[in-house]
């Protein structure tokens, strides 16, 4: 009986990183997760980029040094183009940079109006790459992802005097109908002035081509996610989620609300998608902690789940029907995996910091893994099986405290299988984007974080600035003939300059 | 629409993208400015309207006025908005804009915010209130053994902040622990008389260079205060603001006295400031009330200390001979070249 329940179990563990290899995988970038799974890992073969390595693009130059830490920080996305493979990403310095995802290579920039903090999109279409990019100053872009060229522009809001900024959620790709490609983007903006205190928060559909308004759909005044573009049953639908702690359905044919559920806690981070042993579910996670499993159809919950503390990034999903799971990391300080169709958890990872960011899949090659930054600046690397720790990465050092943990979404990590080699591309908040290789052996040296600093510069700062208040105020008891030494309070006389009279 | 011909309204909306949302808190704080310039000219129950005007400071600062106006906060802004001149001129307004306010209405009416709008001055009185609730005596006098105690309680600060830094609890970069540690250290080595309050005040200089040079430098600098000004949670800047406050109890206004950079700054102005608080000593009686009643020792012997002068007018309000007199110094240099003969107060030492 032992022996077969121990083959039955082999027999799911090697199982289910081959059951996920189909799915997980996805091959066009055009969701801010890369699909409606969220699984953030693209397989890529670029014949004109050669063998990836380790590179760090270094835009902490041109970042002002403490704004990502109270906003969004683009995350990586990758793509082809020209035969070369991409990587897109939004800088606070207004602008995209396409990336040679091997080399690291800057192949273009294109600056926008505003910091862009949302993840670029890929598309295909013509023979052709296009990258979607939603920047602040409410213009959705539509770039040519081999020159770098505009191909159209499109305003969300139009402008008046007063009108602030906004933040626009990450573009997707799908389908109005059957057959018109659409680009859909959610935006939240606002106006501060005294005259015209307010805020929207709306949806747009535009023609993937032209850039034309297909529809537009209202969702309140508060703060939306990116969209997911799913489709299920053949409906097309739009999922996201809004601070106001609604996960909203869309029906992405019209725009018209399909169902709405109501969180405890805001939501800041689009929900997932998953054809799952029960049906088709949209997963979804809040800052109260919960994670739902929620018929796509109805908005029903079908099961939930408790973290120990609040999530901001958005759950990943490995595979479909049986054997599907929900990777998700929590500001509790660990990485969860859940069964996607009960929620039943299946492990739970500890990590020595909450994870911020949306996980990373690489159901493939010799370690199948799962990627999650922590605020630990760590880089976590854990088995998809069975959640043993593989390796940690430091990532640098934050470039702000802790205060603005709850308030940002950090940049999350994205996988490539780029010519045969599995990378990672992490975009750190020291303000660098790196490029790890994920095989290779000599990079899995963990750089521990160290209080070594705050323990050297405490007495560094306390002692000077005690002995320098003791010499100046021997220097003043000295002045004035010890006549301060019986009160600490009394003022001298030499500091009496000017008796006018 | 063609990309290669963007809307006209381009060239003005997307300058302007940097000042979204601080209307508000750029207007909220000048609605304070004058609000204290037209109410501090009423006599009648003047403390007590000075009262009600910090705690509506307070609230405008959590609710309107949060982003990033820490004391350190503005001089980090100051600095990258003089980085942006002459490449983008709206954002530079944004990020200077706040502290040029500040330093403008010293200028034009001395030190108000100091005395009536800062929140961290207001936290500060609020325990030097409580102190007088507990305990009548004069403060800075203590016993031996209340200095055996109040080592222990510094002792435990910094027990404190070891447990947390080795809980991982603290982001240890936030150098906010640096400057509550530093200031009960002071307090502690001043009532212990080892160091004296009026030397010790130059220190503010070198807090000022220290926030300087680490702005320049992009380093990441926390204010106290920090936490509550934008509702986050920060326990290394909440510990630190309520190391102020217990700072406070034993020394009025400590931070004001021995850190803050602003103080500094703002000291420094009132130097050249229009407005000054003045005594006539053919009046005064040295019966010592103002002295008293200052929060932050600037009076001996019935002469204002100007770069210690924080414009609460206390002095003003408790004088039995009305010795104490607002004087406009720019209209009377124009009009005397001379000063009065009778009014006098203190600069700074050097």
């Amino acid at each position: 009986m032992r022996t077969v329940a121990a083959l039955l179990g082999a027999a799911l563990i090697t199982t289910l990183p081959a059951a996920a290899r189909a799915h997980a995988s996805c091959s066009l970038w055009s969701q801010g997760r890369c699909d409606a799974a969220n699984s953030a890992s693209i397989t890529i073969d670029a014949p004109k980029s050669g063998p990836p390595r380790a590179w760090t693009f270094d835009g902490s130059g041109r970042v002002w040094g403490y704004e990502p830490g109270i906003t969004i920080w683009s995350p990586p996305t990758l793509g082809m183009a020209d035969k070369r493979a991409v990587v897109a990403v939004g800088s606070y310095d207004h602008t995209v940079y396409a990336l040679d995802a091997s080399s690291g290579n800057t192949l273009w920039k294109f600056t926008t109006g505003g910091p862009v903090f949302a993840a670029p999109v890929f598309w295909e279409a013509d023979g052709k790459s296009w990258v979607f990019v939603a920047s602040t100053d409410r213009t959705v872009y539509a770039i040519d992802a081999e020159q770098g060229r505009p191909l159209w522009v499109h305003e969300v809001e139009d402008y008046r005097a007063t009108i602030g900024g906004a933040r626009l959620g990450a573009p997707s790709v799908g389908r109005v109908g059957s057959a018109t490609d659409a680009v859909f983007v959610s935006y939240w903006v606002w106006d501060g002035s005294l005259t015209h205190n307010e805020a929207h928060a709306r949806v747009v559909a535009l023609s993937a081509r032209e850039g034309k308004p297909l529809w537009r759909s209202d969702l309140g005044d508060n703060e939306l996610t990116a969209t997911v573009f799913a489709q299920s049953s053949g409906r097309n639908f739009l999922l996201l989620g809004s601070s106001n702690g609604n996960v909203y359905a869309l029906s992405a044919d019209t725009g018209r609300l399909l169902w709405a559920k109501t969180e405890l806690d805001s939501v800041r981070s689009p929900p997932a998608f998953v054809e799952s042993a029960v049906g088709p579910l949209v997963v979804m996670a809040s800052k109260y902690g919960s994670l739902r499993g929620l018929s796509i159809e109805t908005g029903a919950e079908r099961w939930h789940y408790k973290t120990g503390d609040r999530i901001t990034g958005s759950p990943s999903v490995l595979g479909s029907g049986r054997g599907a799971r929900v990777f998700v990391g929590s500001y509790d300080r660990h990485l969860y995996c859940l069964d996607a169709a009960t929620g039943k958890e299946i492990f739970a990872h500890p990590v020595r910091g909450g994870i911020y960011s949306s996980p990373a899949l690489v159901p493939s090659g010799a370690h199948p893994m799962v990627l999650a930054s922590a605020w630990d600046n760590q880089l976590h690397a854990v088995g998809l099986s069975d959640g043993a720790s593989l390796f940690s990465i430091f990532t640098g050092r934050p470039i702000w405290n802790v205060a603005g943990l709850d308030e940002s979404n950090w940049s999350s990590p994205a996988a490539a299988l780029v010519n045969g080699r599995w990378m990672a591309y992490v975009g750190s908040y020291d303000g660098a984007l790196r490029a790890l290789p994920l095989e290779d052996d000599s990079r899995i040296v963990p750089r521990l974080r160290s209080n070594l600093g705050f323990w050297i510069s405490f007495p560094l700062a306390l002692a000077p600035l005690a002995l320098l208040a003791r010499a100046l105020t021997v220097r003043a008891r000295r002045r004035e003939g010890q006549r301060l030494s019986a009160d600490p309070f009394a003022i001298p006389a030499s500091s009496v300059l000017a008796h006018r009279k | 629409m063609d990309p290669e011909r963007l809307p006209l309204s381009k060239l003005f909306d997307v300058p302007f993208l940097s000042l979204d949302g601080t209307s508000v808190e750029m207007a909220s704080l000048l609605f304070l400015f004058l609000l204290v310039l037209v109410i501090s000219r009423v006599q009648r129950h003047r403390q007590i309207v000075r009262r009600v005007v910090q705690v509506l400071s307070i609230g405008f600062f959590f609710y309107i006025v949060y982003s990033c106006l820490g004391v350190f906060g503005m001089i980090r802004n100051s600095l990258f908005g003089l980085t942006l001149i002459g490449s983008a001129y709206t954002e530079s307004f944004y990020w200077m804009a706040l502290p040029v306010v500040v330093l403008s209405a010293t200028l034009i009416a001395g030190p108000v915010f100091c005395g009536w709008i800062c929140p961290t001055g207001t936290l500060q009185d609020l325990a030097d209130w409580l102190r007088t609730r507990m305990a009548k005596r004069r403060r800075g006098r203590l016993s031996p053994a209340q200095l055996v105690v109040l080592a222990v309680l510094v002792s435990g600060f910094l027990a404190a902040l070891i447990v947390l830094s080795i809980k991982k609890e603290l982001f240890v970069e936030d150098s906010s622990l640096h400057w509550a540690a530093s200031l009960i250290l002071l307090c502690y080595l001043v009532l212990a008389r080892i160091i004296d309050d009026i030397p010790t005040r130059k220190l503010r200089i070198l807090s000022f260079s220290a926030i300087f040079v680490t702005a320049a430098s992009h380093l990441v600098i926390t204010s106290p205060m920090h936490f509550a000004f934008t509702a986050r949670s920060d326990p290394a800047s909440a510990l630190a603001t309520v190391i102020i406050m217990i700072a406070a109890l034993f020394v009025a206004r400590s931070w004001c006295r021995y850190l803050c950079p602003w103080g500094y700054l703002t000291g420094l102005l009132h130097r050249f400031s229009r407005l000054r608080i003045v005594s006539d000593r053919a009046v005064c009686n040295d019966c010592g009330v103002c002295k008293a009643h200052c929060a932050v020792d600037a009076i001996d012997n019935g002469r204002i200390r100007t770069e210690a002068c924080q414009f609460c007018f206390s002095c003003v309000d408790h004088c039995p001979t009305g010795a104490f007199q607002l004087v406009d110094v720019w209209r009377l240099s124009a009009e005397r070249p001379a000063a009065p003969a009778t009014t006098t107060t203190i600069a700074e030492a050097h």
